[in-house]
């Protein structure tokens, strides 16, 4: 085989290219090689050309990569723009950014009627708090109070606009979107009056063009309101709703609240559930006390929620205010007890004031007004101790309004007398942890008279 | 990323090995593709389309490890297309005609096909190549010409080893058969006279 090999290649070997055509190709092909480049080439040359090589550099200018940048870019931008906005109040920048935008976005992604009217709501609740937060700071002029004022207006009539079509087809929906927006509008009424109230003149600018607003807008919801009640099982799937999402919150709060308002949070779920308990179990008997029990339910979880959700709510009322305490039965008990312990300390002293009636100068006609009353709520003060010892619930309300009117007798006595308040009451000492409470809420009850503001 | 000096140096290694290439193989291309296409013009034509497609595929950014068998590749399909233009015959058509299948062969060694070889005389075979067809000469100019091995042959016109060194002996067989066809006719001329 090699043999046969060198014989066949020797031979193949005498074809070859003269140095001619070998020339010839090499510049064909050389030729076609500066024709056809390498891409690097091409730009480098273009660079080299302009005599500034040395100030370009060489990218690789996909238009494909350059969109998908831009596009992230832009995205980036829209997004961060937004958040941002978030944070704008009237005047500012971003604020047309917030309302224009962010918010006209969110409308046109709520679904359903009751959806929208909780929205509008929240929108409504917004311009509140951006007009609160301005007055705080000085900065409410009255064109930015009556541009709130207006939006208020806006988002209220858009949210009855809601409830009207709702009414159409499902009236039960309607009767409770209306509920939140009267309880929302109720909310921001009060809290901006506590403001108002709390706040020293000069320091912060007043709200009155929003209080009115406010006040016009809640008068017109409720003359709008019709007076039927929602079906029971409607009531009791948005109590449900709402019940869990309060409790929800209440898991959250635990951030910034106190272990005390965490306390009186916790309390008012409480009493919130036993109402809804009971109206529950009076259903078969009495349906519209049911409804109304549980339309009241409805009333007090909204306020907590706007409670733990709302930072100036919180920063202007207190739970109590907003939810007032339910006593137990014990605790009713307990409060009878303390008031009856109260109007007997009231009689004592209106007694010694009288048997040295010529230190205290009392004249007959006081006398005479005076004996009467102090035997009156004598003989009420006997028959509320013998109802203590027995302690019948069913009496328990008649014994209430009873120790009641004695309290507020002996109270009318001693300011005929002319005693001071902290003389006139006895010391008391808490018998349990709500007692607190309990005497606070005879400080509101007692506030008409004036006579136990010292308490 | 690469830098600019770098870019820069890599364009410039890849025109170098590719002009080396030229310098190294344009001869033999032209050889493989003279003995093949019997036209030294269009012979020349194909060995500059040959280097004008891998310059191309270099230029779309891909990178070449061995330019010889590259170009070796893209030549034979250039004059594969060649022949395609001007005869229509196949190696189907003749396995056809001889009425066998390449694959019924049992595997051919190396030593096979050398000891054929070795009863052929090279430079008569040289002479009578292109009365083969040319699917044989196409496996016995790479062979012998261009001095590659059955498998790179393989790789080259996409076959199996084994279809390459049978077509490689029955090549080998074909020339022995003209030469000694040959012989026979030349005695029978002497004779005759």
């Amino acid at each position: 085989m090699k043999r046969f090999s060198q014989q066949f290649n020797n031979k193949a070997k005498d074809i070859t290219l003269s140095a001619a055509e070998k020339r010839e190709l090499r510049e064909r092909v050389v030729s076609y090689m500066e024709y056809h480049p390498l891409p690097n080439v091409s730009k480098r040359e273009t660079a080299m050309v302009s005599g500034q090589e040395e100030h370009f550099i060489l990218f690789n200018f996909n238009k494909w990569r350059i969109l998908r940048w831009s596009g992230s870019m832009a995205l980036l931008l829209v997004i961060s723009t937004s958040y941002l906005a978030e944070k704008a109040v009237p005047g500012d920048v971003l604020y047309s950014v917030k309302v224009g935008f962010n918010e006209e976005l969110r409308s046109t992604m709520v679904r359903g009627s009751y959806e929208k009217v909780v929205w509008e709501t929240e929108r409504l609740n917004r311009r509140i708090a951006e007009a609160r937060l301005l007055a705080d700071e000085g900065r409410l002029t009255h064109e930015v109070e009556v541009g709130v004022a207006s939006a208020i207006k806006l988002h209220s009539d858009k949210a009855r606009r809601e409830i009207e079509n709702l009414k159409f087809s499902d009236k039960d929906e309607a009767t409770l979107a209306s509920i939140s927006l009267t309880t929302a509008l109720d909310i921001q009424s009060a809290s901006l009056n506590r403001r108002d109230d709390n706040t020293a003149k000069g320091v912060s600018q007043s709200t009155d063009l929003i209080k009115d607003i406010l006040i016009k807008t809640q008068n017109a919801e409720l003359m709008a309101q019709d007076n039927e009640l929602p079906s029971y099982n409607k009531l009791i799937a948005k109590i449900e709703s709402e019940t869990t999402r309060a409790h929800e919150l209440l898991k959250g709060v635990t951030v910034y609240a106190t272990v005390l308002e965490q306390s009186d949070i916790k309390k008012r779920l409480d009493d919130i559930e036993k109402r809804i308990a009971t109206a529950m179990s009076s259903f078969e008997a009495d349906e519209l006390a049911a409804k109304q029990g549980l339309v009241k339910a409805l009333q007090q979880t909204h306020r907590l929620i706007v409670f733990m959700t709302n930072i100036d709510v919180r920063a202007n009322l207190t739970v109590e205010e907003l939810v007032p305490n339910t006593l137990t039965i014990e605790e009713r008990f307990e409060a009878l007890r303390i008031r009856g312990q109260q109007t007997e300390g009231m009689i004592k002293t209106a007694e010694i004031a009288m048997s040295t009636s010529t230190a205290t100068s009392v004249t007959d006609v006081v006398t005479e007004k005076v004996l009467p009353a102090i035997e009156n709520a004598k003989t009420n003060i006997v028959d509320l101790n013998a109802f203590l010892l027995n302690a019948n619930e069913a009496q328990l309300e008649a014994m209430e309004a009873l120790a009641l009117d004695a309290y507020y007798v002996m109270s009318d006595v001693i300011a005929l007398l002319g005693i001071p308040a902290s003389e006139a009451l006895p010391e008391l000492k808490p018998e349990t942890p709500q007692r607190q409470d309990i005497i606070r809420i005879d400080e509101k009850d007692s506030t008409a008279t004036g006579t136990v503001q010292e308490v | 990323m690469p830098s600019r000096k770098q870019t820069s140096d890599i364009v410039e290694d890849q025109e170098k090995r590719f002009l080396k290439a030229f310098e190294e193989y344009s001869d033999a291309l032209f050889r493989h593709a003279a003995m093949r296409i019997s036209n030294r013009e269009k012979a020349i034509d194909a060995v500059h389309d040959a280097f004008t497609k891998v310059w191309s595929y270099v230029r779309q950014g891909h990178q070449i490890d061995s330019f010889r068998s590259f170009l070796y590749k893209v030549l034979n399909n250039l004059i594969i297309d060649e022949y395609r233009k001007h005869k229509e015959s196949s190696l189907d058509a003749l396995m056809e005609i001889e009425g066998v299948d390449e694959g019924s062969f049992p595997e051919l060694s190396e030593s096979t096909v050398e000891a054929l070889a070795a009863t052929i005389d090279g430079r008569k075979a040289f002479a009578l190549l292109r009365d083969i067809p040319e699917q044989y000469q196409e496996v016995l100019i790479f062979r012998f010409v261009d001095d590659l091995g059955p498998k790179e042959i393989a790789e080259l016109i996409e076959e199996s080893e084994n279809v390459v060194s049978v077509r490689i002996h029955r090549g080998l067989k074909l020339l022995r058969n003209k030469i000694e066809a040959g012989i026979a006719a030349a005695e029978q001329r002497r004779v005759t006279k």
